[in-house]
């Protein structure tokens, strides 16, 4: 009994340190394709929240944008998200054989008065592999 | 106790006149006149006069007069009560035994269980104070929408959605012969187009992302190219804090002063990036070329001030 619990404590600890480790690799590793990324929002005249972002690769990449753009709101102190923005229904995002992209959409609040950003999820591939990273936007009251 | 009449009933060795005649005396008594015979007898018989037939004969008389309820042997008792019993609550004999392996079982799923949690527990706090936001992202909702992980979906209010605007075309003009020319239209004056590039890099395009009627957004992209790998020379319009993200490696941070403006030179994994900053504008030039070389772009830019 008590060598079974060992032997499933020593594994969930072992497990736990395998997944730990790309937790905290992640920040520290540099981008082989990735130079750059930015993303920033404003109020728009309409009332809209728009979001700009732009991501610059190295090389010319088969495939370069936003795969998701998650618009959270700051309720209850804390950021909630409030719309996921997806390649899906917005293929703008997304470019092909190019070396840098960039574009901003709008996005309608469900509130007013409360603070929002935006959280943007950037990557670019090519046949070698793929990085990716999360830039997020300093936030604006709407 | 059929045995005891049969006994009884047999010979009777020592009663006052024939057996029979007494045993129908007896049997004509009554069942309290017997019993007060039967304890005359037994107080006035000492062990000279003792005749255990003469009890017997009473015995037996009481018995036919008031039987005696069956007794059932202990054996036979004990089944019985087990058979009644079973009728009510089923009896299984091997249940202690399955009782206490259940006990077990579950003992150690709950002890397992609880270790479970308490990793699982410990792991988030430590990814939290690694700066992943795993307590806030364990459960969100709004007014119409409720989620485990992250919410993704605004509800069935589809109005609400998103209308898309791309960058205002009007700030890209098609064809910038230089990036000065840019610079120029934008007014920008705290930079100039560097005239000093490796021999083989050539301006490829000129593109700036602004917001329509709005300064907030103002990025000027130049990109050079020697024919595989790009160069570009980055301009962001940044009145109170930075935007970008620079990709690095851990190797430590290289600077140089220029027109009393320091010059950051960041190395990554397949390129380098030079970056500085004016009181409105943020400037990088990035790409596949050495430190010195990106210095030496850098103050080409600055040359004629």
């Amino acid at each position: 009994m008590c060598k079974n619990i060992t032997k499933v404590v020593i594994l969930l600890l072992a497990v736990l340190m395998i997944v730990s480790t790309p937790a905290f690799a992640m920040d520290m590793r540099a981008s082989s394709r990735i130079i750059s990324s930015s993303a920033r929002v404003r109020s728009g005249d309409d009332s809209n929240l728009w979001v700009y972002f732009s991501i610059t690769a190295s090389s010319t990449m088969d495939n370069i944008g936003a795969s998701k753009i998650v618009i959270q709101r700051y309720s209850d102190s804390h950021w909630v998200p409030e719309c996921v923005l997806t390649s899906e229904d917005f293929p703008e995002i997304q470019a092909s054989d190019v070396s840098r992209h960039s574009t901003s959409i709008s996005y309608k609040p469900m509130y007013s008065g409360y603070k929002y950003r935006a959280v943007v999820s950037v990557y670019a591939s090519d046949s070698s592999g793929i990085s990716s990273t999360s830039v997020t936007s300093r936030h604006i009251m709407m | 106790m059929k045995n005891k009449m049969s006994k009884q009933c047999g010979n009777p060795s020592n009663h006052p006149g024939g057996g029979d005649v007494f045993t129908i005396m007896l049997d004509a008594m009554s069942v309290e006149e017997l019993t007060d015979g039967l304890n005359v007898i037994l107080e006035n018989m000492t062990e000279e006069n003792y005749d255990s037939s003469l009890i017997d004969a009473y015995l037996a008389a009481l018995d036919r007069k008031d039987p005696i309820p069956q007794i059932s042997d202990s054996k036979s008792s004990l089944s019985d009560f087990y058979q009644k019993t079973s009728q009510i609550l089923p009896v299984h004999k091997e249940r202690p035994a399955i009782f206490c392996h259940r006990l077990w079982y579950i003992g150690s799923i709950g002890l397992i269980a609880s270790v479970v949690v308490i990793c699982l527990m410990s792991s988030m706090v430590v990814a939290q104070a690694a700066g992943l936001d795993v307590f806030g992202a364990l459960a969100h909702w709004t007014d119409k929408v409720f989620s485990l992980g992250t919410i993704q979906s605004i509800g069935a209010d589809d109005e609400k959605m998103v209308a898309t605007e791309g960058v205002n075309p009007e700030c890209n003009k098609p064809n910038y012969t230089s990036l000065q020319e840019a610079l120029d239209e934008y007014n920008i004056a705290e930079f100039s187009e560097p005239t000093w590039f490796p021999e083989e890099y050539t301006l490829e395009d000129v593109k700036i992302d602004c917001w329509p009627n709005d300064g907030a957004l103002i990025s000027i992209v130049a990109t050079y190219s020697d024919g595989t790998k790009p160069l570009y020379v980055t301009i962001e319009h940044s009145p109170d804090e930075s935007y970008a993200q620079m990709e690095k490696t851990d190797a430590p941070i290289e600077t140089f002063v220029v027109n009393g403006i320091t010059v950051y030179l960041l190395e990554n994994i397949s390129n380098n990036s030079a970056a500085w900053a004016t009181e409105n504008y943020e400037f990088y030039i990035s790409g596949s070329v050495e430190k010195q070389v990106l210095e030496q772009i850098v103050l080409s830019a600055y040359a004629h001030s």
